[in-house]
């Protein structure tokens, strides 16, 4: 796909175009990416956000250790690794990063750049459950992140350009969510792979090129016509799908599976709400981004979570799920063991637990349950 | 079989003739078996200062209790769980609303792990209990969640008729409770809030963190209510707030004096089971506040007497949660010739005696957690390091719990602090405070050891 290659070639110069952004004078905004930051907030202040998102190397992981022992979530470790071991530039060129504290895991990333870097770093909380008091809590939050943003960067944020951003912001998650809708079809026209690229691509592209791109990516998809429909579907859920962690979706993908369908806490952008652009902005940024948003595993009560699994994967008619969560991320590894027996009674269909602590040694086990789940999702699916 | 074991835990011989058929029953549900008393008796000489009838008090105070909570299905109407980190005067103010024939309270975890770890050393079926029933092995849960699950699910204690759980120190209680709720229909209130001040704003704290917790608070207690049936009443809430006050104050003074004396006058783990009944409520108000008189004045003589469980003049150091299942690992520390001075959580800082502008019950309890370790992991390294300055240490021992998401974070930066802050070494151990299957006493021996002789040359040669 043209589309698809353009952007790619955006992304291969992004990097360069962030260092002249940032000579310009323009801040750099890095934040945590478990969805809870509005990135509207970031671009009408005339910053520009960058979601760090990398994961799945266990180089990061092992230089973590000098900092934090390992029984922290490997996401988290992984994001303080690359940042002291300096191999990817943009952990190191972001002028402020965000971190919107949903548990100890995300904590730990803020505390460890806070401590052992000279990062500017800047927290706000995410209550575990959503009354109204929760969702106050939250506001004020957001209100003591745009009041950080206006003095880091000089600019004040009106409702203007916070409605402006918004636009652009909506328009983009309309687009991945219509392009992730296609894969209801029975011959989805683009894979879990590709579509988590390019709900990855998000995080870094320059947004306005972005949309340019899922446009034109979304016209040529609805006219595509895909090969080989009897895969079984599968919906892949978890802690968090990091930029560069494919392993469990190439493998599926190989095994003869289709990943029709994700849902991740972290790591992927979460674009099946949009903000409602009627009344006091602010409220609805957080309207959106913490009441009407798919609660992670770490929510109380967590019915909500689990009732949108099953309701998602009955949408998307999927023969099985993947589970796929990180080490030491306590709540999806509880969350598991219960939601396993609602699927049974709800769906009546297979589930798998995966566990990564992104180590090379684990390719060779992951591949063989990976393999004998997609087999007996086909034996019980006859796809 | 078990006559000398209740002795040892401060009970009358009269009081053990009573309570025979309710202990019987216990133990039998327990499994606690002839073995398993003797086992007890053992550590209990080994590890406790337990010719102090201070100790023994205690000890009898949670043995009563873990009976208490075994039989709580057929002597009580409702009952309510709760445990760490849930600070005592909630769950105090609901307890003393209720009549004790109606509602029984308990931090079942902290019981089992008390009596059944401490004393016993039996905790493993009931870890391997709770590992099988959703918070499984290898992947760091906590202990002390998977103890009190093992336990109900096996059928040794009851499951209870509400759990109020606090989620603003650590992840998983809450976790382990929604599991609870999910499976077992348990219902659930949480104490919830957020551990989010930014670097630097310690001891500042934000208001709405307090109201929100407060809210929650509010929740908490409204849930309470309708589950029980009982009101929550004004004398409940006074009675809660100045016991609490005047058992931790009182229980301040006691550590200060320890902390201060040279040579150290008594074992650490003797003061373990009198410092979790800060957050163990128990009806037995007078009964615990008598205990900890008598210990204070029997630490008071030893150290007018100048007698001591290490050499005078050994180095003192500041150690981190070794206390609780296994007395062994502060035991090992103590005779590698190190007085331990202070233990973290057992002082009290002087932030957490500040005054507050929050006089509303639940708002009161919101405040709690902004006060202390759970405001950030910056006030975790500030307490540490106030500790060690405080008691004038020649160096630390964090032990860390590997389970404890709040703890792991804060393990070098705290390390690093000290050390440049105060120029003493710091020594860091990987442990648990409930599960003692993969780490022990004899594998730290030799790491602590070194340790103490590094300290031993530091403080001859500053003395010169």
């Amino acid at each position: 796909m043209e589309a698809m290659k353009q952007l790619s070639d955006h992304l291969a110069t992004r990097l360069t175009e962030l260092t002249r952004l940032r000579r310009k004078g323009i801040k750099l905004i890095g934040y945590a990416p478990g969805g809870y930051m509005p990135e509207e907030l970031v671009y009408a202040c005339g910053a520009v956000p960058v979601g760090l998102i990398r994961g799945g190397d266990p180089e990061p992981v092992a230089e973590s250790a000098a900092y934090v022992p390992r029984f922290i979530d490997t996401f988290c470790r992984s994001q303080i690794g690359y940042r002291m071991m300096g191999g990817d530039p943009l952990y190191e060129i972001i002028d402020l990063l965000v971190v919107p504290v949903t548990d100890h895991n995300i904590k730990t990333i803020a505390d460890c750049f806070n401590f052992f870097t000279n990062t500017n770093v800047f927290r706000f909380g995410v209550p575990h459950q959503k009354d109204e008091n929760a969702f106050e809590y939250y506001l004020a939050g957001l209100r003591a992140l745009k009041d950080k943003l206006e003095e880091f960067t000089g600019n004040k944020i009106d409702d203007g350009r916070l409605r402006e951003a918004i636009d652009l912001c909506n328009r983009m998650r309309e687009l991945l969510k219509e392009i992730s809708l296609l894969r209801k079809s029975e011959r989805p026209p683009i894979n879990g792979y590709e579509f988590a690229k390019l709900n990855h691509a998000s995080f870094i592209a320059d947004k306005r090129i972005y949309v340019d791109a899922l446009e034109s990516i979304y016209r040529e998809l609805k006219e595509k016509h895909a090969p080989n429909p009897k895969r079984p579907r599968i919906l892949l859920t978890g802690s968090t799908l990091a930029m560069g962690d494919y392993k469990v979706l190439e493998m599926a993908e190989a095994a003869g599976a289709s990943i029709v369908i994700e849902e991740f806490a972290e790591g992927v952008r979460h674009y099946w709400e949009n903000v409602r652009v009627n009344g006091d902005l602010m409220q609805a940024l957080a309207d959106r981004y913490f009441r009407r948003r798919v609660p992670p595993a770490w929510f109380r009560p967590s019915r909500e979570r689990l009732d949108y699994l099953i309701e998602t994967a009955r949408d998307f008619k999927v023969d099985g799920i993947i589970w796929y969560q990180l080490m030491y991320r306590s709540s999806y590894d509880i969350q598991a063991f219960y939601f396993e027996k609602l699927l049974k009674k709800e769906m009546d269909i297979p589930m798998l637990k995966l566990e990564s602590d992104y180590d090379v040694s684990e390719r060779g086990p992951l591949r063989t349950r990976i393999e004998t789940f997609v087999e007996i999702a086909k034996a019980r699916g006859g796809r | 079989m078990y006559t000398e074991l209740f002795k040892l835990c401060g009970f009358e011989s009269d009081e053990i003739k009573r309570e025979k058929p309710r202990i019987d029953k216990a133990f039998k549900i327990l499994g606690i078996d002839n073995e398993d008393v003797k086992r007890g008796e053992k550590r209990l000489k080994q590890y406790l200062d337990i010719e102090l009838l201070g100790v023994r008090k205690f000890l009898g105070i949670w043995m009563r209790e873990l009976v208490n909570l075994v039989l709580a299905r057929e002597e009580h109407e409702k009952i309510v769980y709760s445990d760490f980190p849930m600070e005592l005067r909630p769950l105090m103010s609901m307890m003393l609303s209720t009549d004790e024939k109606k509602a029984y309270f308990a931090t079942p975890g902290q019981i089992i792990n008390m009596t059944i770890g401490q004393i016993f050393d039996k905790l493993t079926p009931f870890l391997v209990a709770g590992e099988e029933n959703g918070l499984p092995p290898g992947a760091a849960h906590c202990a002390l969640y998977q103890t009190r699950l093992g336990a109900m699910v096996k059928g040794v204690i009851p499951f209870p008729d509400l759990s109020v759980i606090a989620s603003y120190h650590c992840d998983q209680p809450a976790e382990a409770e929604q599991l609870l709720h999910e499976v077992y229909g348990v219902p659930v209130a949480y104490l919830d809030s957020c551990s989010d001040p930014n670097w630097g704003d310690w001891p500042k704290f934000n208001d709405y963190r307090v109201r929100y917790c407060g809210s929650q608070a509010r929740k908490m207690f409204q849930m309470f209510e309708e589950v029980v049936g009982c009101k929550m009443t004004e004398e409940a809430k006074r009675t809660a707030n100045r016991a609490n006050a005047i058992f931790r104050l009182k229980f301040q003074q006691l550590i200060e004096l320890m902390g201060h004396a040279d040579p150290q006058p008594i074992h650490q783990t003797s003061l373990v089971h009198a410092f979790f009944l800060n957050s163990m409520p128990t009806r037995d108000i007078e009964g615990k506040q008598e205990a900890l008189e008598i210990l204070c004045g029997e630490v008071e003589e030893r150290i007018n007497q100048g007698k001591g469980v290490v050499p005078k003049g050994a180095p003192g150091v500041f150690v981190t949660a070794t206390i609780s299942v296994d007395p062994g690992i502060t035991h090992m520390i103590e005779e590698t010739g190190l007085a331990i001075r202070i233990q973290i959580p057992f002082w009290l800082s002087p932030w957490v005696m500040a005054r507050h502008p929050y006089r509303e019950w639940a708002d009161m309890i919101g405040v709690g957690p902004c006060l202390d370790i759970p405001h950030s992991c910056e006030a975790h390294v500030a307490i540490n390091l106030a500790n060690c300055k405080a008691f004038n240490v020649d160096g630390a021992i964090n032990f860390y719990p590997y389970s404890c998401r709040e703890w792991v974070p804060t393990v070098m930066i705290t390390k690093k602090t000290i050390e440049k802050e105060l120029g003493i070494p710091v020594l860091v151990l990987e442990g648990d405070c409930y599960d003692t299957r993969n780490y022990s006493a004899g594998q730290l021996r030799t790491r602590v050891e070194t340790f103490a002789e590094l300290l031993r040359a530091a403080k001859a040669a500053k003395a010169g």
